[in-house]
């Protein structure tokens, strides 16, 4: 958590020391209240006139209130500096996961992603700014007031020392047996949430199986553990309370035993209204310190959160732009020269080789989990091939920026996503200064022109994740948005599936009349679709079974004919 | 409806009400025993103030101070100290566990629940929802109710305690600590009237922020093709800003009772010094007195302050338990009394729909009057066009609604018998696959006990994921997480799951819709071997795949359209034949 530290910047820094003026302030006025509280002692016992103790009274309060005005300022402060510090790490999060690698997108879901930027973030910056101020606060007025009783009297300071050490050793044996607890409970809370969200989302299959008590036990398995943890974990921390009360009130126990031996020992009558202030003083140091223990009830969740948020940030993306980056420009083409991927040392793609040219239409076909989105990826470079070349419009793509690179690119992936706002923002997505005529070009081509019009035009609402469209008008937006500003590559991942054969056919026809120039590479599982295809790549299990014309497939690649005849008769396809 | 939340929260403590007295008992005894111990600690105090003044009249200390006494009385007090530690302790400690057994058993009433609840609860409640129920709800129930009514119950006896004790000190400075109790409530009431509106403000950027960053965190593949990372992080910016001016003022404006109050006590404690200073000198109280007022005064302002925070925390608590409550009390299934049984080992297959109407909202209904009679071994495909019922008549054949009308199998009618018994008889997959966190083998296996280890790798073999098996981490023992698998490989892993669970008859809703075509004739033929003489209902998208089923039913908006074989319906060249042809129109 103390890396997060270095994410202060200047102003906070000054802010705080500016923070720590005032509390320096507000303890010595806090510490000096006691003496004046012996004061009025001492006059009542000489029985002095109310005016004088009216006055003593007067500069009492005018100390009550310095420390008041101090610690609206320590507030001020502190909410600054903790906002500050919030919207910041709120926004190194944000960023480093819009500039996530594939990989590493793949390692963290949307809703943990989610709790890291707000939750966690807010978790830390609370417990840090807490932990600054009460850090510093509490052993500054244990000094102080140790100092303060050190001037009269050597027995009392000890006594102080030793109850302070008390409660130190108290809280670190505390935390010391809950903290491990409190990361289990965190990662039991999951497990509890995970079990719970199963039964839920597949509660049709649950029932089908009569897998009902199956879950509950899973369940019930997982919330005894959490229960277990907690109460633990709730036994241990429940003593921190008692134990400075006990402390405080042994304390002021002490130091009327030692202060009465003072006075015997000193024959100082004298010594009684100073002995008197010291227990309001020790009264000050362990409530000092009893608001600190209230930061370690927070520290534990904050470290855990600190851990989550510094995991999004340690996270280096594994593609890397070239550090001197040349000009540019696509000839269209695209080229796999024996290029390999692989996972954790096990082979996902191995030896793809096949090119295509500026216009032409490459298909990539295979099986579930064969490797085809990879391929795209690769094209993409959201995936840095282990071996072999991948060259883009010419160029191994590891010699551009990802920037130049994806400039050039349309893609339409496999999950169709729309954002929220206008249809006109979605499509204008790749680029926000594309004209309306473009956007409304780009609607003619996939189709989309009619339900756009149905709905109101291109300033028509888009819902959160595109609700109120079917899949297939998703799809087909998602498909306009690709070409909308025109690139040379198009890429699309299994892009038509929700389109019936006839709108499909359609959109693959407007595409080579409205784009011939660009090369157009389709992800797709139905023959009829990629049947046109200059080149289609067959692919299985990772490998590549086949490169061809269809006709060259259905002639010598077996794979390629099984997955043609399983979808259509040999009279269909001979057409 | 708050109130009632309460009450039967209180009904879950009723159990424990033993450990509940106790509890009640202890931390009266640990406060009254702090309280108390102050008029010892006023007595020391008079006994030293008493012996300087001798002292003054020209004796030694050590005449007049018997440390004796003084030991005497700090070992009583002592003794106190130390008792009311450990009731507060003890009490502590029955109450974390009064607490964690409370939300156990509400988890497990709740997880108990979710089987009892019928499919249309899940229709109209989104995950999210009942989810943050079983958690967060649940603990914030026993969060606040360990912070709050244990504070509670401390607090307000405290509160009783000390104003009696100061009552039976000194009644002139019981009233001068009084007053300061209007000025902290003033303060408060103002505090919390004005920062409310800011943390309502707080909430909402918080929300908009969290919408901003969910949707982009959903389209990550997206923002990085459309180099539009930078755009992104613009607008999060743009809101982040908006959300920090918020908190700030939320921040600022709630931590500022936290100074004034304690001004004010601060107020309450210089007019006690000066109000027992001014009684002192014409002898109406003494210095042992005042001591104890200062005690006193710090006893006495705590638990009102403590009281309005678990004011707050009550109304979290009530909120929270409202939620858990009116889950607990949806409407659940209606009980069973089976008059018949079938057991999946003698079931013949014959499935008879007669007559059956149903519509989740009953004004719409979306099967209208089908009827249709399925012979054993019948391979039975149902077609039409999105929307048609297909799903619903599957929903109904698993008697997951009731409907109108009957379905019977082997001529028994599915009413007559228990859920359970006619979810025995299928194995089904569903179009959405559904995998769980849990281990690969878990998820094949699923809640099937006994199963050989050979049944489980001819299931996985037969489903196409050997080649999976052997690419995860630690084979089948890898635990599934999201993001790991495809579409298609969950569905391979369900298509596992009906394989191993091997029950008499199959549905197969769309279940191989995100499996390419090669796989999923490699699928079909392990299933046309698994349902070989079984009877078996598949909905497909594509219809290629059913061209061999013994009876196609053709669906439109409810009701059979069409029935019979590829061939017959071909030739009859109505609906199913423009269907069918749709597929290749290019």
């Amino acid at each position: 958590m103390l890396r997060l530290f270095k994410y202060l910047k200047g102003t906070e820094i000054v802010m705080f020391v500016g923070l720590l003026a005032f509390l320096v302030g507000q303890i010595f006025c806090d510490v000096t209240l006691p003496t004046y509280t012996a004061e009025i002692v001492a006059k009542m016992q000489a029985g002095a006139a109310a005016s004088s103790i009216l006055t003593t009274g007067g500069i009492m309060l005018a100390f009550a209130a310095g420390s008041v005005v101090a610690t609206i300022f320590e507030t001020i402060l502190s909410a600054q500096i903790s906002t500050r510090l919030g919207r910041r790490l709120r926004g190194e999060v944000f960023s480093h996961v819009v500039h996530f690698s594939d990989r590493d997108a793949m390692s963290f879901s949307a809703g943990s992603l989610l709790t890291r930027t707000t939750n966690d973030v807010q978790q830390v910056v609370s417990a840090m700014v807490l932990g600054l101020r009460l850090g510093v606060g509490a052993p500054l007025m244990a000094v102080m007031a140790i100092v303060k009783i050190a001037q009269s009297s050597g027995e009392l300071t000890l006594a102080t020392g030793v109850a302070v050490f008390i409660l130190l050793a108290g809280i670190m044996a505390i935390l010391m047996l809950v903290l491990p607890r409190f990361k289990l409970i965190q990662k039991l809370t999951d497990k509890l949430n995970g079990t719970m969200r199963d039964t839920l989302t597949g509660i049709r299959v649950v029932r089908a199986y009569n897998a009902e008590d199956f879950q509950k036990k899973r369940f019930d398995e997982a919330s005894e553990a959490f229960a277990k943890n907690n109460l633990f974990a709730g036994r241990v921390t429940a003593l921190m309370s008692p134990l400075m009360l006990l402390v405080y009130n042994g304390l002021s126990l002490a130091i009327y035993w030692i202060g009465c031996f003072i006075i015997v020992r000193d024959n100082n009558a004298a010594f009684f209204p100073t002995m008197f202030s010291f227990t309001q003083l020790a009264s000050q140091v362990v409530t000092a310190f009893m608001v600190l223990v209230m930061l370690f009830n927070l520290l534990p969740r904050a470290q855990v959160s600190a851990k989550r948020i510094l995991e999004v940030l340690d996270k280096k993306s594994d593609i890397l732009d070239p550090a001197s980056p040349s000009d540019y420009t696509s000839d269209g083409s695209i080229e796999f020269d024996d290029v390999s991927v692989g996972y954790g040392g096990k082979p996902v793609l191995s030896g793809l080789t096949f090119r295509v040219e500026r216009g032409q239409t490459l298909a990539v076909v295979g099986g579930t989990g064969a490797g085809k989105t990879t391929v795209l990826k690769l094209m993409l470079r959201f995936l840095d091939a282990s071996s072999g070349t991948v060259r883009m419009g010419g160029k191994p793509v590891k010699e551009l920026t990802q920037a130049q690179l994806r400039e050039g690119l349309g893609y339409a992936p496999q999950k169709s996503v729309l954002l929220s706002g206008t249809i006109a923002g979605n499509l204008a997505f790749t680029d926000p200064d594309l004209p309306e005529s473009a956007l409304e070009d780009a609607a003619k081509i996939a189709c989309a022109d009619e339900f756009i019009a149905e709905k109101g035009g291109l300033s028509a609402r888009v819902e959160q994740g595109g609700r109120n469209f079917s899949g297939g008008q998703r799809q087909r937006l998602s498909i306009a948005r690709a070409v909308a500003k025109r690139p040379q590559i198009l890429l699309f991942d299994d892009s038509f599936s929700a389109l019936d054969f006839a709108t499909d056919a359609k959109v693959r026809g407007n595409l080579k009349k409205a784009l011939p120039e660009a090369t157009k590479v389709i992800v797709a599982q139905r023959i009829s679709t990629v049947r046109d295809a200059d080149v289609i790549v067959v692919l299985s299990e990772g490998k590549m079974a086949g490169v061809g014309t269809h006709k060259e497939l259905m002639q010598n690649c077996p794979v390629y004919r099984e997955i043609a005849l399983s979808q259509l008769s040999e009279e269909e396809l001979a057409v | 409806m708050k109130k009632s939340a309460l009450s039967k929260l209180m009904r879950y403590c009723k159990r424990h009400f033993f450990a509940l007295a106790v509890v009640l008992i202890l931390s009266i005894v640990s406060v009254f025993l702090t309280v108390y111990a102050t008029t010892y600690l006023s007595e020391l105090t008079d006994y030293i103030d008493e012996a300087s003044r001798l002292a003054a009249e020209g004796h030694t200390m050590a005449e007049v101070l018997d440390m004796n006494n003084v030991v005497r009385l700090c070992v009583i007090l002592l003794g106190m100290y130390v008792g009311s530690a450990a009731c507060s302790y003890v009490q502590a400690f029955l109450m974390a566990g009064v607490n964690q057994k409370i939300a156990l058993r509400l988890r497990s009433d709740i997880s108990a629940k979710v089987n009892l609840l019928p499919m249309r609860y899940f229709d109209t409640h989104a995950v999210g929802d009942t989810l943050s129920r079983v958690t967060n709800d649940v603990d914030t129930v026993a969060q606040s109710m360990n912070a709050s009514v244990a504070t509670a119950v401390t607090a307000a006896v405290q509160l009783v305690i000390v104003v009696v004790m100061m009552f039976a000190t000194n009644w002139q400075m019981t009233l001068t600590a009084f007053a300061t109790v209007p000025l902290s409530l003033i303060v408060l009431f103002l505090v919390v009237r004005v920062s409310q509106k800011y943390f309502r403000a707080q909430q909402r950027e918080l929300g908009a922020l969290n919408g901003n960053a969910e949707e982009y965190y959903s389209a990550l593949e997206l923002l990085r093709a459309c180099n539009a990372e930078e755009r992104a992080v613009q607008v999060f910016e743009t809101q982040n800003k908006k959300l920090q001016g918020a908190m700030y003022k939320a921040n600022v404006l709630s931590a500022i009772s936290h100074p004034l109050t304690t001004f004010v006590s601060k107020l309450g404690y210089v007019a006690i010094c000066v109000v027992g200073g001014v009684l002192m000198a014409g002898g109406g109280t003494s210095l042992g007195e005042l001591a104890a007022f200062l005690i006193y005064i710090n006893l006495f302002q705590s638990p009102l302050s403590q009281l309005g925070q678990v004011a707050g925390q009550f109304q979290m608590a009530a909120a929270a338990a409202g939620r858990v409550f009116e889950f607990l009390e949806e409407e659940e299934e209606p009980r069973e009394t089976p008059s018949a049984a079938i057991t999946p080992e003698t079931v013949h297959g014959d499935v008879t729909f007669s007559h059956v109407n149903f519509g989740y909202d009953p004004a719409k209904p979306v099967i209208h009057d089908f009827s249709a009679t399925v012979k054993a071994g019948q391979k039975v495909a149902i077609v039409g066009p999105t929307g048609a019922g297909k799903t619903t008549l599957v929903n109904l054949l698993m008697r997951f609604y009731e409907c109108g009308g009957d379905i019977k199998i082997d001529g028994v009618s599915t009413k007559a018998m228990t859920r359970e018994n006619v979810r025995d008889l299928f194995s089904m997959v569903l179009q959405d696959a559904w995998v769980f966190e849990g281990t690969l083998k878990e998820n094949i296996l699923y809640c099937k006990e006994n199963i050989s280890e050979e049944k489980v790798v001819e299931a996985v073999r037969a489903s196409g994921i050997w080649h999976l098996v052997r690419t995860l981490p630690e084979g089948g023992d890898t635990v599934l997480s999201e993001g790991m698998l495809s579409g298609g490989q969950k569905q391979l892993i369900t298509i596992a799951r009906a394989m191993v669970d091997g029950a008499p008859m199959l549905i197969l809703d769309e279940a191989t819709s995100n499996v390419d075509t090669r796989t999923e004739q490699m699928i079909q033929s392990a299933m046309d071997a698994l349902t070989k003489d079984k009877t078996s209902f598949v909905i497909a998208h594509r219809l290629s795949t059913i061209k061999n089923a013994d009876l196609i039913l053709v669906l439109d908006h409810g009701d059979i359209v069409e029935q019979g074989t590829h061939e017959e319906l071909i030739t009859r060249g109505g609906f199913y034949t423009k269907l069918y042809n749709a597929q290749f129109a290019s």
